[in-house]
């Protein structure tokens, strides 16, 4: 039989990514697409928009203190309200964005990283070089990680790098245990066996056969963290640690507005809910990026019968 | 099976070594409480008292040394914020932040357990979107920001609950609300998760190929072999617990480990930060070697290996 | 007299949101006790879902049309309350995978009796002892001590004995094994099927035994049918069937058996004018006085 090769289709390679399935998928999932957008927003903010309005953010007006939002006659910087300063609350949340997606995305690129690399070489090698770096990870994950934060936090002076810093090292624990035990599950299969039988040396092994298995895992469970460690460091910042104005976090903000609770709630409640739906956004995109995987498990993102009408999400 | 147990306590033992050296070696670079106690221009001499008095004056190592001696005895020194032996501070807080985390684990299992099944056997129904949205959006709110909302509706709007302390039973709800709600989003969805894998193995299919009811079913085939991922989750919740119950210590002037802590790094008095740390890393390790135990009662698989 | 089991114009359709899949498009069967019908197909010709119909293990989204009648008594529609009084005391089924099939935080043992409590109403002595002679019946040995092992102590073999004797402890008239050895070492195959076919001479229950492999077919079955995409293209008696096929597909299937050719060269696979054209297919029938054939 001849085999009859596929046309080539004069489609440009958008096109043709555009009829995959998976922007298919994307694209007919409404929760998706608002999550990915919502992302897509706070980093733009962070950092095109940032840069722009930084002083005016932490610019005190005494007479625009506890300025009640949603109106728009100040300006459009008041809309959401001033706080106990007179600084526009809009504006602040999003200098604050700026640094939690800073902290977000260099801290979980840390820990993913580190935790990856040597969750991989601990996996593989096993023998003694295993045992030390699982109890290293043992240690670090026994003390809860606020805890560990916030005493570390106390040595190193408020700033963003170190709080990334911790962040980081805190957090190396869950990808190191992930890497690893699925090394050693992707380690014991046959095609390692024959690369080994060919002569390929262990680093050849790591790099080509081993870690790029592992890397889907980490990349999911990636995803998970970064809606962690926007909560973690929210928390932190929230207790007053790690952070100095004028450096200023969403968490920071809600502290700020905690003593005011009765009198001016908004400016403990906007950035709350700014933390809320940016690590609702998150978890919904790696719960979507699992249902891609596995769409058995997903409920969000599975129509049941077409014909029942299925509501929209 | 109890070598396993002995193996697994010689290794939490070992840990608890590495966190206490970790602690001392942090709490030593924090910075010297001196600053605190002494205004500026203090008298020599009075801060050499006070150095001996701590044992300041030594170099590290030796007071390593003597750090070590004393813990094997059990004793951590005295705090310098309290005047009082920082064991015994740390042994007395905490209770309460078992008992609280007692608490909110209970009411998280029971809860997960019944949602995640009904969006288990109501799979991609209406039940099942809504438990799942729902689970989503409580891992995703932070301990402390659900705090403050609790205390707006309930203790400021409604005027049903107090917004402090712990004398009444009402005073527990918000902050065990608090603590469990994350841990009730993620049990539920692990539960549903493993509610699924169950209902579609072969065990289950037999058993109503024997003509068991639905009931039987469930809760004597299938739930069974459900729990066994959510113990080996339970651990890591109960540590992220400590975090909630140090943030409800501090919103809701809650006793607890937490405010000790938070009070020990502000004062910087390392006996009581070492103590606490290392009460909450033993309590730690004794609940991870729990559930390693409740796991083989569970589990014949893991027992007769 | 109404046979044990006529099935006729059975439909089976899986319908989604991502389309519909006739997975069983229209068949008719029936059987007395004491037959023993091999159901012979490769992977998606609908052999299993077929099995599994006859205990309305269907679940949604499958959706199942025509009628199944076991005693005189019309099985499709019926509530899944109705369906327990079937399952296990009318029609027995056992499957493949013997270790998924055995929950693994019980004793077998224990699972056993439970069919006898729970089913029969027995105490838990008279269970017990239930529960034992029926593992010795299998061929299990010192069954009394094996009764408080777990499944995952039992080799593969030994757990699909009791499978087996899970199936067969309520006494059903029919027993339905779909491809109980398929995942077995042939030797052990060898033994089960031994027990299946000693099983069925002791009891007299009718089997419906699903396979893809011939030459269990062959063993184990008096009647033969063969499934392609949903449909029965060819039943028999198995030896005529065997020796003088007439459908073209059932002839691809026998020619494309390892044990009919001397030279790997002669081996020849099905061709692809089977799996696109399914509407190709007529059944083929043998003459026997007991068979039914109604397109």
């Amino acid at each position: 039989m001849v085999l009859q090769s596929t046309p080539i289709v004069a489609s440009s390679r958008i096109t043709r990514w555009r009829a995959s399935p998976k922007w298919q998928m994307f694209t007919s999932s409404p929760l998706a697409v608002a999550s990915a957008a919502w992302l897509i927003f706070v980093v733009v903010l962070a950092f095109v928009v940032a840069p722009l309005v930084v002083d005016q953010a932490n610019h005190q007006t005494i007479a625009m203190r506890f300025y009640a939002p949603f109106r728009l006659d100040k300006g459009f910087e008041f809309f959401l309200g001033a706080d106990s300063l007179g600084r526009p609350i809009m504006l602040q949340l999003i200098v604050g964005a700026r640094t939690s997606v800073l902290i977000a995305i260099f801290a979980v690129s840390i820990s993913a990283a580190i935790g990856y690399a040597v969750g991989v070489v601990s996996g593989y090698f096993g023998g003694w070089i295993d045992n030390i770096l699982l109890r290293l990870a043992d240690i670090i994950h026994t003390v809860p990680s606020l805890l560990m934060a916030l005493v570390v936090l106390f040595i190193l002076q408020p700033s963003i790098f170190n709080l990334i810093i911790v962040l980081g090292i805190t957090r190396i624990p869950v990808y190191l245990r992930t890497s690893r035990t699925q090394t050693m599950e992707v380690r014991e299969r046959m095609f390692v066996e024959v690369s080994k039988a060919i002569g390929a040396s262990n680093w050849r092994i790591i790099t080509r056969d081993i870690a790029p298995l592992v890397f889907p895992t980490i990349r999911t469970l990636a995803m998970l963290e970064v809606s962690a460690v926007i909560l973690s460091a929210a928390s932190l910042t929230f207790l007053g640690i790690g952070l100095q104005r004028p450096d200023v976090d969403w968490g920071m903000m809600v502290s700020d507005g905690r003593a005011y609770l009765k009198s001016a709630w908004f400016v403990a409640v906007f950035p709350g809910i700014v933390i809320v739906l940016t690590a609702l956004s998150a978890n919904i995109l790696s719960n979507w990026l699992r249902a891609v995987e596995d769409p058995a498990q997903s409920t969000l993102f599975f129509r049941a019968k077409k014909k029942r009408g299925a509501a929209e999400e | 099976m109890y070598t396993y147990l002995g193996r697994r306590l010689l290794s939490g033992f070992i840990t608890l070594l590495g966190v206490v050296v970790v602690v001392f070696f942090m709490s030593r670079f924090t910075g010297s409480p001196i600053d605190l106690f002494f205004p500026e221009g203090a008298e020599p001499a009075q801060i050499e008292a006070f150095n001996k008095a701590y044992g300041l004056d030594k170099p590290l190592a030796q007071q390593f040394g003597i750090f070590l001696l004393n813990v094997a005895q059990g004793d951590f020194g005295t705090s310098i914020w309290q005047q009082r032996p920082a064991m015994e501070a740390a042994l007395s807080e905490m209770p309460m932040t078992l008992l609280l985390a007692a608490i909110a684990m209970t009411i998280s299992i029971l809860v997960a357990l019944i949602l995640g099944s009904l969006a288990a056997v109501y799979r991609f129904r209406a039940v099942d979107r809504t438990i799942t949205i729902l689970s989503l959006m409580t891992s995703s709110m932070p301990h402390f920001w659900f705090a403050l909302v609790g205390i707006l509706i309930f203790a400021v709007q409604l005027r049903v609950l107090p917004t402090s302390g712990s004398n009444s039973w009402l005073s527990w709800i918000l902050p065990v609300a608090t603590v469990s709600i994350g841990p009730i989003g993620v049990l539920t969805q692990v539960v549903r998760g493993a509610m699924i894998d169950v209902l579609s193995s072969g065990y289950v299919r037999n058993a109503r190929a024997r003509g068991f009811s639905a009931r039987r079913v469930v809760y004597r085939h299938a739930l069974r072999n459900a729990a066994l991922p959510i113990i080996s989750v339970a651990g890591d919740i109960a540590a992220g617990m400590v975090n909630g119950a140090v943030i409800v210590s501090v919103v809701f002037a809650f006793p607890g480990i937490g405010r000790l802590i938070v009070g020990a790094i502000l004062n910087r008095d390392y006996p009581v930060l070492e103590a606490s740390v290392v009460v909450v890393g033993v309590s730690i390790i004794l609940l991870n070697l729990l559930i390693d135990i409740i796991c083989s009662i569970v589990d014949p698989r893991i027992r007769l290996n | 007299m109404s046979k044990l089991l006529e099935i006729s114009g059975l439909r089976i359709s899986f319908e989604s949101g991502f389309g519909k899949v006739d997975a069983v498009r229209g068949v008719n069967l029936t059987m007395d006790m004491g037959d023993a019908v091999a159901v012979v197909g490769a992977s998606g010709s609908g052999k299993t879902v077929l099995g599994r119909s006859l205990l309305g293990l269907v679940d949604a989204p499958g959706v199942v049309r025509g009628s199944i009648k076991f005693g005189g008594e019309e099985i499709v529609g019926k509530s899944e309350k109705e369906l327990r009084d079937i399952r296990g005391l009318g029609i027995g089924m056992v499957f493949q995978d013997a270790l998924d099939g055995l929950n693994p935080v019980y004793t077998i043992g224990s699972q056993l009796s439970e069919i006898f409590t729970v089913r029969l109403g027995l105490s838990r002595s008279a269970a017990k002892s239930r529960a034992v002679s029926i593992m010795e019946q299998v061929g299990i040995r010192r069954a009394s001590e094996r009764y408080h092992d777990y499944p995952h102590q039992f080799s593969g073999g030994m757990r699909q004995r009791i499978c087996i004797a899970m199936a067969i402890g309520l006494k059903p008239k029919i027993l339905i094994a779909d491809e109980p050895t398929t995942a077995l070492d042939v030797t052990v195959q060898a033994g089960i099927l031994r027990l299946i076919k000693d099983l069925q001479a002791e009891t007299g229950m009718g089997l419906i035994f699903v396979t893809h492999d011939l030459a269990v077919a062959r063993t184990i079955s008096t009647r033969i049918v063969v499934m392609y995409a949903g449909q029965i293209v060819e039943e028999g008696p198995t030896e005529e069937v065997f020796r003088f096929p007439k459908h073209p597909y059932t002839k691809a299937l026998l020619a494309a058996h390892p044990a009919r050719v001397r030279s790997w060269r002669d081996l020849e696979p099905i061709p692809d004018a089977f799996v696109t054209d399914p509407s190709s297919g007529e059944t083929t029938g043998h003459s026997s006085p007991s068979i039914v054939i109604t397109n």
